[in-house]
């Protein structure tokens, strides 16, 4: 049974893995090919020493020579887990490899200084040469170093080697609820060896370590930001992201937790930071998207607190199962995360959209690969890819955060823009009602001149004619005719600005109609609120109002009528008389001519002609023409 | 018949002559005294509240607004302005202090007397002008609050058709009343109108943080 199922599953996830690690691939052949000279060690012997890996019955090199242990072949990599699946107590503890390599003696003399290069162990591993220590990786001592995916290249004396059949020996140390694994080994010179070393290292920690620092001082700088404006969450969010990816990046640069916790705790610490890191995200996210679903980020909160609690209290062989099925709900938030960018990337610019997308996308992907690598229990796990995660994420945070504050700036020049436009649009206004206001006022004090200067003194004049007998009658038509224009001037002249023409007949009338009772005529009048409402400034007001003067002069002087007739429509003022009616042949005088110059002054047009009644003269507002 | 008691505060000489000579002609009406400052026509109201007050607004020693307004506080007595012009900034003033209306300084004198005739029996005088002024004015603005005084339907129909020139006869033609209710409207605006002031003085104040 057991074969085919595991044939079965590792069908599936060769396809995956093999999607999902093009460039793997594509490293793994440079690794090769830079490679290609070493002696590549896949076979070795294997005997476990003791089910538990910090026991203190280490037998040394003195147990490993003699023929007493019970050595079996091996392939590499190997992985503990993978070969000893039976029970708890087989899956860690200690045990030593033999590799052997041959080597001719040219080959040691001509060279310079030769190397082990061991791409991945885990957790940690003590390097023998023909019986001589060469180097260790860490503590054996609890709770063990952990270097799963340090690579080491370790420097070989010269005089360490012989000619022939060389012995090199690894002990191994791991647990039984973390993997314990052992890659191929390299041996050659160590410059050889450098170049796969180098680059295995940046691709596996130096990303790590360039997150950490990066993001540590990044989170730290936008907390600082966070606390002059505590009422943007976002950045708070963001900030915790940050740091909490730094402390996820430091499990792939630090070999020894710096603080005493055991081994399993520290599993569940580096967990729950993935889980953090992922909650976050979302938190911030959301802020970001300006969404307030609360109860997701709660529920999520309460996962993680259940997983930490829960994993704590485990014995140690389960703490892996209940970490890897945190991390299925971390994958399946990460999804969630995806489709939030992608719901509301219309809130961001095209170039935001997509590269935040895709940043996201390829994180989730190098994820979603170490998860399906650890849930897998793969012997050839040698590449895991979750440090690449918040490095990927944080930049793609950066440039929403960053393109939003640059966003925002420009609006903020805009705004700073448009408000010095209105300032000074207001600013012009400002000057305008000043000027408005210093006419205003100058009319105001003309007015007052004329009102208890020149009016009181006409007034005055025409009261002194009345009461003496024998009085000027020419000289107090004069008088009066002068006072009615000045009555003229001030009602043509409003405080306010414009007038309806409606209104100027209605002052008209008020004036002029007992000097028209006086002859005997009366006012026929018909004015309505539909005549088109141009409004007359002070200059234009006095030019209709003489217009209209002249009309019904000219009706009282020349046509004997008995009635003035005075009627608008919606587009004109007619003054019509029933007297005798006007002779056209003759040629008109120079108070129609005047009108008809006043008239076109203020855009009217002025027609004079006979009616059924008698006269009938006609002004026009031209439409959708202002008069002056 | 009733006569009615006049008092005259004008300090121009001419016109209190023109008037004297008006008023004393016609038998109902009875020019008690005249006044040529401020003060002298403020002692005058007092010691004898007259049925109509005469007042010109520019006098030696004040304004006559501030007798309008002392006038308006007596129970029995009318203001009216006397003014060259009746034109709108002058009677405004003087209808905000409580003037009932406005007598042209050169009207004949049947204007006169019938201004003053029309104005006991409860009707004010009113210009185009002045009906403008009081549409424009009462006009209700989007921000007003509801305490601010408006006009009534009738009451604008009548202002707007002041405005347009018709005489009050014609207006009362026009919407089928009589000519005593247009005069009702009118004083009723001017009251309003005052109101009106009191309003926009408690409301500027409030914004000044006065009140």
């Amino acid at each position: 049974m057991r074969p085919l199922k595991r044939a079965l599953t590792w069908g599936y996830f060769d396809v995956i893995h093999a999607l999902l690690s093009r460039w793997h691939i594509l490293l793994f052949l440079y690794l090769v090919a830079t490679t290609c000279h070493a002696i590549e060690i896949d076979r070795a012997l294997f005997t476990k020493v003791s089910a538990h890996p910090h026991s203190d019955h280490d037998p040394g090199l003195a147990l490993i020579g003699s023929d007493t242990l019970n050595w079996e072949a091996r392939s590499l990599p190997d992985y503990w887990r993978a070969a000893t699946p039976q029970g708890s107590q087989h899956q860690g503890g200690q045990g030593w490899y033999r590799l052997d390599f041959d080597l001719n003696k040219s080959s040691i003399a001509n060279s310079s200084n030769w190397a082990i290069y061991v791409p991945k162990h885990s957790r940690v591993m003590a390097v023998y040469v023909n019986e001589k220590k060469i180097g260790d990786t860490g503590s054996f001592k609890d709770p063990l170093s952990d270097n799963f995916v340090m690579p080491y290249l370790l420097p070989v004396h010269n005089s360490l080697l012989n000619p022939g059949t060389n012995h090199l020996y690894i002990r191994l140390a791991g647990y039984g609820f973390d993997e314990v694994s052992l890659s191929k080994v390299f041996v050659d010179t160590e410059d050889n060896l450098r170049t796969a070393y180098r680059l295995r290292y940046l691709f596996s920690v130096g990303v790590a370590q360039i997150g950490f620092y990066s993001m540590l001082l990044l989170g730290v700088l936008v907390f600082l930001f966070w606390l002059s404006r505590r009422d943007d969450g976002q950045y708070l969010w963001f900030s915790l992201t940050c740091l909490t990816g730094a402390v996820f990046c430091s499990n792939r640069i630090l070999t020894d937790f710096p603080l005493p916790l055991t081994a399993e705790h520290q599993t569940i610490f580096y967990s729950t930071a993935v889980s953090l890191f992922t909650l976050f995200s979302v938190m911030f996210l959301h802020r970001f998207s300006e969404l307030k679903l609360y109860g997701r980020e709660r529920l999520y909160f309460l996962l993680i607190c259940c997983h930490g609690l829960i994993a704590l209290n485990l014995p140690e062989q389960f703490v892996r199962l209940a970490t890897n099925l945190m991390h299925i709900v971390d994958a399946s938030v990460a999804m969630y995360i995806l489709y939030v960018i992608y719901s509301h990337r219309d809130r961001n610019v095209v170039l935001d959209r997509y590269l935040v997308l895709g940043l996201c996308c390829l994180a989730y992907l190098l994820s979603f690969n170490e998860l399906l690598l650890r849930l897998m229990d793969h012997p050839y796990s040698n590449w895991l890819t979750l440090q690449w995660a918040p490095v990927l994420m944080y930049i793609a945070f950066v440039s929403l955060v960053l393109s939003r504050l640059f966003r925002t700036l420009k609006g903020f020049e805009q705004l700073n823009l448009d408000l010095q436009k209105r300032v000074d649009y207001k600013s012009q206004q400002v000057v305008e009602l000043e000027k408005q206001q210093a006419v205003v006022e100058e009319r105001r004090r003309i007015m007052f001149d004329l009102h208890d200067g020149i009016g009181g003194q006409l007034v005055n004049a025409i009261n002194y004619l009345h009461r003496h007998p024998g009085r000027d009658t020419v000289l107090l038509e004069t008088v009066n005719t002068a006072l009615q224009d000045l009555r003229f001037i001030v009602d043509s002249i409003d405080t306010n600005g414009e007038q309806e023409p409606q209104l100027l007949l209605g002052m008209f009338r008020e004036r002029f109609e007992p000097i028209v009772e006086a002859q005997g005529i009366r006012f026929s009048w018909n004015v309505d609120e539909t005549l088109a409402s141009t409004k007359l400034g002070p200059s234009a007001a006095l030019n209709l109002l003489r217009v209209l003067q002249e009309a019904v002069t000219n009706a009282i002087k020349h046509a004997h009528a008995s009635t003035i007739f005075i009627g608008t429509t919606a587009q004109t003022i007619e003054i019509e008389d029933n007297g005798v009616g006007i002779d056209l042949s003759k040629k008109p005088g120079l108070g129609i001519r005047s009108m008809r110059e006043r008239a076109s002054n203020i855009g009217l047009e002025l027609e004079i002609g006979k009616s059924n009644r008698g006269t009938l003269v006609r002004l026009k507002f031209r439409p959708k023409k202002t008069a002056h | 018949m009733d006569t009615y008691d006049i008092i005259l505060v004008d300090d121009d000489p001419h016109i209190r002559q023109h008037m004297s000579a008006v008023l004393n002609a016609e038998p109902c009406f009875h020019l008690t005294a005249c006044a040529e400052t401020l003060e002298a026509g403020l002692k005058l109201i007092k010691q004898s509240p007259p049925r109509v007050l005469l007042v010109d607004l520019g006098l030696p020693d004040g304004s006559g607004l501030d007798l309008i307004s002392a006038a308006s506080q007596l129970p029995q007595t009318d203001s009216m302005v006397i003014s060259v012009f009746g034109d709108e900034q002058n009677v405004i003033a003087a209808l905000k202090s409580g003037a009932t209306g406005y007598l042209l300084k050169d009207g004949m004198a049947g204007t006169i007397i019938d201004d003053i005739k029309s104005l006991i029996a409860g009707g004010s005088p009113i210009s185009a002008k002045i009906a403008r002024h009081l549409l424009n004015r009462f006009q209700p603005l989007p921000t007003q609050q509801g305490d601010a005084p408006t006009l009534t339907q009738r009451q604008t129909e009548v202002l707007k058709l002041v405005s347009m020139g018709y005489k009050r006869r014609e207006i009362a033609d026009k919407l089928f009343v009589s000519v005593d209710t247009i005069g009702t409207h009118i004083l009723n605006i001017y009251k309003k109108l005052r109101v009106n002031t009191n309003v926009e003085a408690i409301k500027k104040g409030a914004d000044l943080g006065l009140l």
